[in-house]
């Protein structure tokens, strides 16, 4: 049943707003917060379930971090510690530094990637013949699970595995190393690992920027007779500008935030800690070591760095843009 | 728009694509290939060659001996509660910041849409304590509670914006014929909306599915594990039964690998949306 009043005899059906303000002044409230309450009630609504799920995963956490980093947990008691536990994470650590350091090493696949990635998207992009399969093929690493890639690669890349087999038989002895068992060699090799598997997601990435870009551009650039690769270098290369910034900036991420799959299955942070990331060392503390504190210390740390990186890179555009 | 461009050399193009597609597919063939094998000394001795006789006798055990059909449910049900609970609270929010006015939108969004530069494992460790605390350790809940919460961004900030692509005209006439937000939002817009809604299912189902922290953390009982902590924990017990780990490795890919053949367009789109302007 509606609702209705009559206005100079004509019924009104009243709207529910209208009828949720009524409501809420009833129950006291002034008038002018009763309607903007009543407006915006519905909107408030549909947001709770998503905003329920975002405070236990998000906010929540964010605020618990704080105390829980400076206690410390000592049989069964909590004690309140202060800065110590970040003391010892920035000055006496060997584990910390070393997998921030990690981290840090991790960055320079990504020129590799970006070049690389650019390389394919731009070859893709001419629509050769089998265009299609090479799409998908480039793509195919990215499918593929990051322990599946994990235990196939580790298994690929030991003394006796099948990389080395290959190297041996095509007189390659000397370069048949321990990939992964060298604390020189098995980072990179982990780092080989995470371009063979990110770099589809690179290539889509361009390739999708690429696939809007206007054909006059290139008609204009052939009429002034610019070759292939002229057509290349000054024509679909600056307008990738934009999506490469961001790609660079999704990479950073990556690789100091999504690398744990990797590492875990395939080195355990090993040999000694040559591959232990920041990830690998916060779970060491939170599951192996039992110092949930110590964990939260370095997750804050962690969170830190993120929030000054991403905060940077948009000063530092933010800038760029202004100067152009 | 699909014509042959021809600008470039296509001898070059194609050469380069080959080295590519080697690269690519290789361990791919590699894990194929040493799956059929019959044992370790058979790899060690042929690494790379297909097998002498090619055994499915690894995929045999897997399901029941191995208990990868347990593991496979239990990766069913994760990836299939956390994609469906997710889209069902981002599609509502996305239409209140999309279509609604009311105070605190724009903070709401941008504070929304900035949780996706947020690392899952600075989140994690408070919000283990809190389930172990709920007793939900090791229950499907707690995994799912995580994966959606880390799904909404992404899938809020995509449907906001397919959202406010829609013609305002198609939502009043609704209105005026006295349709409430809910009734609008499930008869007017999500029919509309597959497309998005498809995307975005694929792109975060692939994401769960392959996920292996949240997973260990959360449900770490040989009951309760994913496919994902399965086939982790399995290499540590069989280290040297490689054909027997790729076996593994295979059987956890063949629903991507499908999902691939599926829906491709719509996995690409949903990968570069809101990245390519």
């Amino acid at each position: 049943m509606l609702e209705q009043e009559e206005v100079a005899g004509i019924p009104l059906i009243l709207s529910r707003e209208v009828r949720a303000e009524r409501r809420l002044q009833g129950l006291g409230l002034p008038p002018h917060l009763a309607a903007r309450l009543s407006r915006n009630l519905s909107a408030y609504l549909l947001l709770v379930p998503a905003l329920v799920f975002l405070g236990v995963v998000f906010v929540y956490p964010m605020i618990e971090l704080i105390p829980m980093s400076l206690e410390r947990i000592a049989i069964g008691q909590t004690k309140w510690v202060g800065l110590s536990n970040f003391s010892y994470l920035l000055f006496s650590d060997r584990i910390a530094r070393t997998a921030a350091l990690n981290n840090l090493k991790l960055l320079t696949g990504i020129p590799i990637i970006l070049v690389l990635a650019v390389v394919i998207a731009v070859c893709l992009y001419e629509r050769v013949r089998g265009t299609g399969f090479y799409q998908t093929v480039v793509l195919l690493p990215y499918l593929l699970s990051i322990p599946v890639v994990g235990l196939v690669m580790s298994s690929f890349l030991t003394l006796d595995g099948a990389l080395n087999s290959i190297l041996r038989s095509l007189g390659l002895d000397a370069l048949a190393l321990d990939w992964l068992g060298s604390a020189k060699l098995a980072l990179w090799s982990v780092l080989a690992v995470i371009i063979w598997r990110e770099l589809g997601m690179g290539v889509s990435f361009f390739l999708a920027q690429l696939l809007t870009l206007d054909e006059e551009l290139f008609d204009a650039a052939k009429v002034d007779g610019a070759s292939w690769l002229q057509q290349v270098l000054y024509v679909s290369i600056p307008q990738l500008r934009g999506i490469a910034t961001f790609y660079a900036i999704y990479l950073v991420i990556t690789l100091f935030s999504w690398t744990f799959g990797y590492v875990f299955v395939m080195t355990n942070g090993g040999p000694g800690f040559a591959t232990t990331v920041l990830e690998l060392a916060i779970y060491r503390y939170a599951i192996d070591k039992r110092m949930p504190s110590m964990a939260a210390a370095l997750s804050l740390l962690l969170f830190i760095g993120m929030l000054g990186f991403v905060f940077a890179q948009f000063r530092l555009r933010q800038g760029s843009a202004e100067e152009t | 728009m699909q014509t042959l461009r021809r600008r470039g050399k296509p001898l070059s193009i194609h050469l380069l694509m080959a080295i590519v597609v080697l690269i690519n597919l290789f361990p791919i063939y590699y894990m194929v290939t040493a799956s059929l094998k019959a044992d370790a000394a058979e790899l060690v001795n042929n690494p790379f060659g297909l097998p002498a006789n090619p055994s499915l006798a690894h995929y045999a055990v897997l399901p029941i001996e191995k208990g990868f059909l347990r593991l496979f449910v239990n990766s069913a049900i994760v990836t299939a509660g956390s994609v469906v609970l997710a889209l069902a609270a981002a599609c509502p929010a996305a239409y209140a910041i999309a279509r609604l006015r009311f105070w605190g939108r724009q903070v709401l969004f941008d504070f929304i849409t900035s949780l996706m530069a947020i690392p899952i494992i600075v989140v994690i460790i408070p919000v283990f304590v809190l389930m172990s605390n709920l007793k939900l350790i090791n229950q499907y809940p707690s995994a799912i509670i995580v994966y959606v919460g880390f799904i909404l961004p992404f899938a809020i900030f995509i449907l906001t914006s397919f959202f406010r692509s829609i013609p305002p005209e198609l939502l009043d006439a609704a209105r005026m014929d006295g349709a409430g937000d809910l009734v609008i939002l499930v008869k007017i817009i999500l029919p509309l909306a597959k497309a998005p809604l498809a995307t975005l299912a694929i792109v975060n189902g692939l994401w769960v599915w392959n996920d292996l922290l949240v997973a260990m953390m959360f449900l770490q009982s040989e009951e309760m594990k994913t496919l994902m902590a399965g086939l982790a924990s399995f290499s540590g017990r069989n280290v040297r039964d490689i054909p027997l780990i790729m076996a593994g490795s295979v059987f956890v890919s063949i629903p991507t690998l499908l999902l691939l053949v599926s829906g491709q367009k719509y996995f690409v789109k949903g990968l570069t949306t809101g990245a390519v302007k």
